[in-house]
């Protein structure tokens, strides 16, 4: 999957941190954030955010030459991914 | 006294996952390929304990494992986080060599002072690993006088633990260290010393040369015996120290046999525009061309070696292309892969002399900065037209390491 969200984040020491996003009218808070990874694709840096929120995690990424925040994957707790 | 440590990422695929997604940590976890896939090609420490190993098929995982999870690969990401790990790394020593994607050598020699020595170095390297990259991520750690002992020490310690080579348990260690921890010693020469039963190093320095020589070569009798003391005066190789690649490749399994010659044309000229493109990213040019081919139980590989070198994936795939047709192959195709080999740096050969094969490199080079803006193979030959386009990637073994490691950590 593939679907624009927004967010909100903060940019200090060096780091970005989503802090809650909306997707679908619903607003999430960022309770914990898991792992952060970058990959590329042509001259674009997606830096992906595995992170926490309820009982659910998520994979956002964000495209350092869109500006764009997508939301790629969720996971429910106790299924396979 | 040299000082040398080899870390190895615990499970490392798996546990990257875990790490990514934390209702997966404690539960058996096998990673595989992609979806459709039917191997297991890394599993988590709870399947392992279950019994599950790299290379089992689903099939025989559901007897020994029934409630694994599966999780495609996401090699970009264990990738993202081996680069931060070297980066970590450098932190305590210049000299740091990436053997693999979860394994790494750093010369302490000069450095384990400034940590308070070499078992605290190691502790800060857990620590540190845990605290910045992800805390459900471990390494074991072996620290010896070189490569060999450092990487058998760090084979036999336990997940997440430090193993000092010392000259009080040297000879310990060389005694007990099955060969699947002994760089060097392959599964292949593994059955062909169990055929004479030798199983372990001690074995091997007790046995004759006479015995062993009929057996692997006078070459390896030698090769053995320095491997049995625990002797290794290699280096290491750093990044920047890393020699020009002596091949590029990529080889692909389709998801089930086809016959489709317009498929598998298609399928070779797709892994022979990405080997083609690797020698240009690193600046090479092969002359001998190869392709394997393997179907219905059948396999089949053969090269070709000319005398002009080449980076260009249309003359790779017309020279290999034209090699497989000659073999007539009677059988469905369910793997390919196409190699290139006799590199050299494109600097060293001559301009190409005539217009045309100017135009073309010229042809060459734009579509080179065409996908290096909006990703490999946005434009790629009509004859991948139709089918599914395969994207480089790094795998686990770091195949095609200059090219991995020079080309893709430019971020």
């Amino acid at each position: 999957m593939e679907e624009s969200v927004s967010v909100e984040a903060v940019f200090s020491c060096g780091r970005m941190q989503p802090r809650r996003f909306r997707w679908r009218q619903t607003v999430f808070p960022v309770e914990q954030i898991y792992l952060v990874h970058v990959s590329r694709r042509g001259r674009d840096r997606l830096y992906h955010f595995s992170l926490g929120s309820g009982r659910m995690i998520y994979e956002l990424t964000f495209n350092n030459q869109s500006l764009a925040w997508r939301l790629v994957g969720f996971y429910e707790a106790d299924s396979s991914c | 006294m040299r000082l040398i440590l080899h870390a190895d990422l615990n499970s490392f695929f798996a546990s990257v996952e875990q790490q990514a997604n934390p209702y997966l940590r404690g539960k058996p976890v096998g990673i595989i390929k992609s979806w459709g896939r039917t191997c297991v090609i890394a599993a988590s420490n709870e399947a392992k304990r279950s019994g599950v190993t790299t290379g089992m098929s689903l099939a025989e995982i559901r007897s020994v494992c029934p409630g694994l999870i599966l999780v495609p690969a996401d090699f970009p990401k264990y990738f993202d986080v081996t680069r931060r790990f070297i980066k970590l790394c450098r932190r305590y020593s210049d000299l740091v060599e990436v053997f693999s994607i979860d394994e790494v050598f750093l010369d302490i020699s000069r450095t384990a002072q400034f940590f308070g020595g070499p078992f605290n170095l190691a502790r800060s390297i857990q620590q540190a690993l845990k605290k910045t990259i992800g805390g459900y991520l471990g390494c074991s750690i072996g620290i010896a006088e070189n490569k060999l002992l450092a990487k058998m020490a760090g084979g036999t310690a336990p997940k997440q633990g430090i193993a000092l080579v010392t000259a009080k348990n040297k000879a310990a260690l060389l005694a007990s260290a099955p060969f699947t921890e002994v760089c060097g010693i392959g599964y292949r020469l593994s059955k062909k010393l169990a055929a004479l039963g030798i199983t372990r190093l001690p074995q091997i320095l007790a046995a004759p040369d006479e015995v062993l020589r009929p057996l692997v070569g006078p070459y390896w009798v030698k090769e053995l015996k320095r491997i049995a003391r625990g002797e290794d005066n290699s280096s290491l190789v750093p990044l920047a120290f890393l020699p020009d690649a002596k091949s590029v490749s990529r080889s692909y399994t389709l998801f089930k046999d086809t016959r489709d010659q317009a498929a598998i044309r298609g399928l070779i000229r797709n892994l022979g525009e990405e080997a083609a493109a690797k020698l240009r990213q690193l600046g090479q040019a092969g002359r001998q061309l190869g392709i394997a081919v393997r179907g219905e139980h059948y396999s089949r590989a053969g090269y070709i070696t000319g005398k002009i070198f080449t980076d260009d994936g249309r003359e790779i795939f017309d020279r290999v292309y034209r090699l497989f047709r000659s073999w007539h192959w009677p059988y469905a195709v369910r793997f390919a892969g196409v190699w290139v080999s006799l590199l050299t740096r494109k600097n060293y050969l001559s301009r190409p002399l005539f217009p045309a094969e100017r135009r073309r490199e010229q042809m060459i080079a734009a579509v080179d900065r065409i996908n290096a803006v909006y990703g490999e193979h946005s434009v790629y030959p009509a004859v991948m037209l139709n089918g599914r386009i395969i994207r480089p990637e790094v795998n686990g073994y770091l195949g095609d390491k200059q090219y991995a490691l020079k080309t893709s950590w430019r971020l």
